[in-house]
């Protein structure tokens, strides 16, 4: 699952972002504008600073629904709906409506599709040959029809006009305020008649257009958004499948070293589990923090940290008692191995690091290097101590294991000296 | 006058549908469910009935069966959702004579009905 926490960042940096951009975009605090002397005028300047600040939604349906109920508290009409393309159905729906019994327009009830007369004239841009504001009045739509003139010289578009006499009837509209997203058309703001039955201002139907186009942009954000998220999501997927592939791959080769040793068998699967609960306890202590990801790469490094082994003989691994000194010489070989082995896979980084100290000792004297305390990484200390807890507590050819306590006073009386303190 | 019957569970809808109709000069009646539809096919006996496919306990079609059975001689149109494409021809089955899908147009609305009203006016 993404994270929200950051995609909510993300989208207020997008916010930010653009308010940098278009000023516009800025929140405006009601105090700092003029007061409007004409108390007609007052749901304008409600509509002007609700649209401003509303931009932030972080649903474009929420902002959409408040729209229309301001328009149908302010505006006072008889009803408003709020077409939008939906891209399922390949047709404009209603999405909001407010308005008095029977004249409502449900929701989901009807639908446009791109033949509409009206949508054909917001799409096609015959709107503008009607009217200067971009949007389509019932009125001028009958006035247009009136002047015979351009009619004679329009005769398809007296057509389409008549076609949306009839289609704006079927609405009961009486004014459509298309809202435009990258030049197509998105959506379409149905109202009624004014119930003060007063023709529509100029100023209102600027505010109209003013709220179709933070619609507009509000989609459009919410688009960005969207967009972001998913890829945010889809990285987010990738990894985690890359992850598990490769915490898998490092499952199999631990299964396959232990697979050869029929004595310490299960024994790579015992270490790591003892050191992921180790760390779990230690994973807020300073050192813990200087790891990327600390956990993980504790994983890993435990899962691969006798991954060298595979460069030892069978004949020794498999030898029942006692190894010489040379054998055992072959034996410490397997954490430089291992280190070699991972060494070139970049994803792990530090894991050779992790993997070739597994056996230094505290006081320095482990191997490979002889490096003492603090010098051995954090994570191989704690490898260490894992490993030396199931060396003691499970069988070994030459010697029977011993109780969980006595492990446990084994490593408390060696801190300093072998295991980390 | 042409009597309608608008059968929906949706009240908004019925509203819409009612106003709609009775501006085209349509008596209309409307019942929220099946037994309510029933009711007024057996009192005021309607020319056309709108009727909704989904709806809660007596859905569409049991509605459309019970009216069959009643005798009437009501034309039935079935409003179905996009989904429920296949319970429209099984309401074709049990004699409903047309079907228009929600979210419908408006215009098809008013002319599968307008329609259906011209003929029973021939009839007449």
């Amino acid at each position: 699952m993404a994270d929200e926490g950051n995609w909510l960042k993300l989208q207020d940096w997008i916010v930010e972002k653009m308010k940098s951009c278009d000023g516009s975009l800025i929140p405006i605090d009601p105090a700092s504008l003029p007061r409007r002397q004409e108390p007609e005028l007052d749901y304008q300047f409600f509509l002007e600073n609700a649209s401003r600040t509303m931009i932030r939604f972080k649903k474009p349906e929420r902002l959409i629904r408040m729209i229309v109920r301001i328009i149908d508290e302010q505006v006072k009409v008889t009803h408003t709906a709020m077409l939008l393309y939906q891209k399922d159905s390949n047709s404009f729906e209603i999405l909001d409506s407010k308005g008095g019994e029977g004249v409502k327009i449900p929701v989901g009830f009807i639908r446009l599709t791109f033949d509409n007369p009206l949508l054909r004239m917001f799409n096609e841009r015959h709107n503008l040959k009607v009217s200067d504001t971009g949007a389509v009045e019932y009125k001028e739509l009958l006035d247009f029809l009136n002047r015979s003139e351009d009619v004679k010289e329009q005769p398809a578009l007296a057509e389409l006009v008549e076609l949306t006499i009839k289609q704006m009837e079927l609405l009961k509209a009486n004014i459509c305020v298309p809202i435009y997203y990258k030049k197509g058309l998105i959506g379409v703001f149905v109202l009624g008649k004014k119930l003060s039955n007063i023709k529509f201002s100029r100023q209102e139907i600027g505010f109209f257009t003013t709220l179709a186009n933070d619609v507009a942009m509000a989609l459009s954000n919410a688009q960005l958004i969207q967009d972001l998220q998913d890829k945010i999501f889809e990285v987010h997927r990738l990894y985690e499948k890359e992850h598990s592939i490769f915490i898998h791959t490092a499952i199999s080769l631990a299964a396959a070293i232990d697979a050869r040793d029929p004595y310490t068998h299960g024994h790579t699967e015992r270490v790591t589990q003892y050191a992921l609960s180790i760390g779990e306890e230690l994973e807020d202590v300073p050192e813990a923090q200087t790891y990327r990801n600390f956990k993980e790469t504790l994983h890993i490094s435990a899962l691969l940290h006798d991954v060298g082994k595979i460069g030892v003989p069978d004949s020794i691994l498999n030898k029942d008692s006692q190894l010489t000194r040379d054998e055992y010489e072959r034996v410490k070989e397997h954490s430089v191995t291992g280190a070699a082995i991972l060494y070139p896979i970049r994803e792990l980084g530090d894991i050779a690091k992790e993997v070739r100290s597994h056996h230094e000792r505290y006081d320095g004297d482990g191997y490979p290097d002889k490096i003492k305390g603090e010098d051995i990484p954090f994570i191989s200390r704690i490898i260490s101590v894992a490993d030396t807890f199931d060396a003691i507590t499970s069988d070994r050819p030459y010697r029977e294991r011993k109780p969980v306590e006595v492990a446990i006073q084994i490593i408390k009386d060696t801190q300093g000296r072998s295991s980390t303190r | 006058m042409v009597k309608l019957l608008v059968v929906d569970d949706e009240v908004e809808i019925c509203d819409f549908v009612k106003n709609f109709f009775k501006e085209r000069d349509f008596e209309v009646f409307v019942a929220y469910d099946g037994k309510e539809a029933l009711g007024i096919i057996e009192a005021r006996n309607p020319d056309i009935v709108l009727l909704d496919v989904k709806m809660p306990e007596m859905d569409g079609i049991e509605t459309l069966k019970a009216i069959r059975k009643h005798n009437s001689s009501a034309k039935v149109i079935m409003v179905t959702a996009v989904e429920d494409a296949e319970k429209a021809e099984e309401a074709k089955s049990h004699g409903a004579i047309e079907y228009i899908t929600k979210p419908l147009l408006l215009e098809q609305l008013e002319r599968t009905v307008l329609t259906v009203a011209e003929q029973i006016k021939m009839e007449r």
